[in-house]
């Protein structure tokens, strides 16, 4: 939960139920892949929530349950789509209550992620024991989010193998990766593309995955162009702002979010700090990558 | 409901077609030999509705291309209005599913294969280079997420029914100023709303200043506030509310170049 200028509820206040999406008779374990679905299905993401009433009050400074509403939203980043549920949660105090969104036919692709949080659905005087007063207020909201996959094999590094010479790329190149910052917020699925030169002779042993210094070299240099790229973005007219999206909260499976693990994995640093720290010490932090990223020791990781 | 599925190109073949479309006009080619209605490589997604036939393909283009006729590019107002009126026809005309729209292999066939001309005519090649942009022509599958035909699409999705009302259209620094925050955008009532405010600035010469700091004025608000439970009418009392505090902080202006 991030920090809010008002009172939030705690984490021991509301439990929410982790979210299945039914397609025709099957009922989805979020992270799983929805084998049945297509763009004619209509589906339903079926949740759940409880609050302990006393420790939500308590919590929030608030006086009665009547004006929070549990919250419930669907989002697709590929579609834009996005809808929200909401249920007063004086329906599911001390016990649970389901919560359900369906979602039409030609709305969604790709996959889909459900949010959970708390709000206060009503206006209220401004009070000094800091509770939430603003209809709106994010009373709680969950950190963790869940995500359904729609198409394809979203688990995969988006690999597409062809020909350089009749696309206009160098046809000597083994790789090209493409990887366009346009926002922290985009899947970094859809972001992000290695396309494998089919006219190099090492090709096969790149789509191969089979562990070896090729898989090395190919691993370090998309992990330093990811980086790199994310970095110079700085440089960009928009670098105030880029600056604050860096610190923010990232969506699980974004640039962001990716951006964010690998720089912890692979720079035992946060993504702000890393980023400045490519910017400013570039020739140190690539070499930390090559020795944390094992460069030719044949370890695919 | 009844989209019809558009022929895709993967990332390899719309790098290919790009290729062959830049070599065919440096060689001073005309652009409506190019245009292909069904090449064999376009396959559509193999489930999810049915395939649009050839015919489909050769009514949306005359759909469109009549919708475009007497439309001029060149000038900002010119492709402003190229640009609106092309995502009010391939709505109309095509009217894509959204989920069948949400993969790039479908703008890359339709700027590719069965509009290259309407591209062209807005994004012509590099007069020294040759180039086509890549962004404009292919967009996410081989460079930025900036396909002309997807953007207008998308634009003309979002913000369509304000733009019909509006007397002053809006410019495509001021969709984009409005749009790029993705996470922001999914609010389509909350960007209408916002696009109204754009609208209704008077001093055109920064209205796409006064839309960039508009929005992030009201990403600060998405912090503490869930607005996605406002109604309407509370949307566009935030977002007049945001207006001004932007006002306030002195009217927004264009950097100037000496």
């Amino acid at each position: 939960m991030r920090a809010m200028p008002f009172r939030t509820a705690s984490d021991y206040s509301v439990k929410f139920t982790p979210p299945r999406l039914r397609v025709g008779d099957a009922l989805i374990e979020s992270g799983k892949p929805a084998p049945t679905w297509d763009y004619l299905t209509t589906s339903t993401v079926v949740g759940g929530v409880q609050v302990d009433a006393t420790e939500l009050l308590r919590s929030t400074a608030l006086d009665d349950l009547s004006g929070i509403s549990a919250t419930m939203q669907v989002d697709c980043a590929s579609t834009g789509f996005r809808e929200t549920v909401a249920l007063p949660v004086v329906q599911a105090a001390d016990h649970e209550a389901a919560l359900q969104l369906v979602i039409g036919p030609h709305t969604v692709a790709d996959q889909i992620e459900i949010s959970y949080g708390l709000v206060l659905d009503r206006e209220l005087e401004p009070r000094p024991s800091m509770a939430p007063y603003r209809r709106g207020s994010r009373v709680f909201a969950s950190t963790q989010s869940h995500r359904f996959i729609l198409e394809g094999d979203a688990a995969g590094f988006p690999t597409e193998a062809f020909a350089f010479g009749p696309a206009g790329l160098p046809k000597g190149a083994p790789w090209h990766l493409r990887f366009h910052v346009d926002s922290l917020e985009d899947p970094f699925m859809g972001a992000v593309r290695l396309f494998i030169n089919t006219e190099h002779q090492a090709s096969e042993q790149l789509l191969s995955g089979a562990p070896g210094l090729h898989r090395s070299v190919l691993f370090h240099s998309v992990l330093e162009q990811l980086l790199v790229t994310a970095a110079d973005h700085n440089q960009a007219a928009d670098a105030d702002d880029w600056s604050e999206l860096l610190s923010a909260n990232h969506t699980e499976g974004s640039v962001g979010a990716v951006l964010s693990s690998l720089t912890t994995t692979y720079l035992e640093m946060a993504l702000p700090a890393a980023m400045a720290a490519v910017r400013t010490d570039r020739a140190r932090v690539l070499t930390k990558l090559r020795e944390s990223a094992g460069l030719l020791l044949g370890d695919a990781r | 409901m009844t989209h019809k599925l558009i022929p895709r190109f993967s990332a390899g073949q719309a790098a290919i077609r790009l290729e062959e479309i830049q070599n065919h006009l440096a060689a001073d080619g005309s652009i409506s030999e190019l245009i292909q209605i069904l090449p064999a490589d376009a396959v559509p997604n193999s489930t999810g509705g049915e395939a649009a036939s050839p015919l489909d393909l050769q009514s949306w283009r005359r759909g469109v291309i009549e919708a475009l006729s007497g439309i001029q590019t060149g000038s900002k107002l010119d492709n402003d209005l190229h640009s609106i009126e092309l995502g009010k026809a391939l709505s109309s005309v095509v009217d894509p599913s959204p989920s069948d729209a949400a993969s790039d292999g479908v703008w890359s066939f339709m700027t590719l294969a069965l509009f290259p001309d309407v591209v062209n005519a807005r994004w012509p090649a590099h007069p020294v280079t040759h180039e086509l942009s890549k962004d404009r022509w292919i967009g996410r599958q081989a460079g930025r997420d900036r396909n002309y035909l997807k953007l207008a699409w998308r634009r003309w999705q979002a913000l369509g029914p304000v733009m019909e009302s509006a007397e002053t259209k809006l410019g495509e620094d001021e969709f984009g100023a409005l749009l790029e925050r993705s996470a922001v955008a999914r609010n389509r009532r909350l960007v209408q709303a916002a696009a109204e405010q754009v609208i209704a600035f008077k001093d055109d010469g920064a209205r796409t200043e006064f839309a960039r700091a508009l929005m992030k004025q009201i990403t600060y608000q998405t912090g503490p506030l869930d607005l996605n439970i406002l109604t309407a009418d509370e949307l566009g009392e935030l977002v007049r509310r945001c207006a001004s505090e932007v006002l306030s902080l002195g009217a927004p202006r264009r950097a100037v170049v000496d």
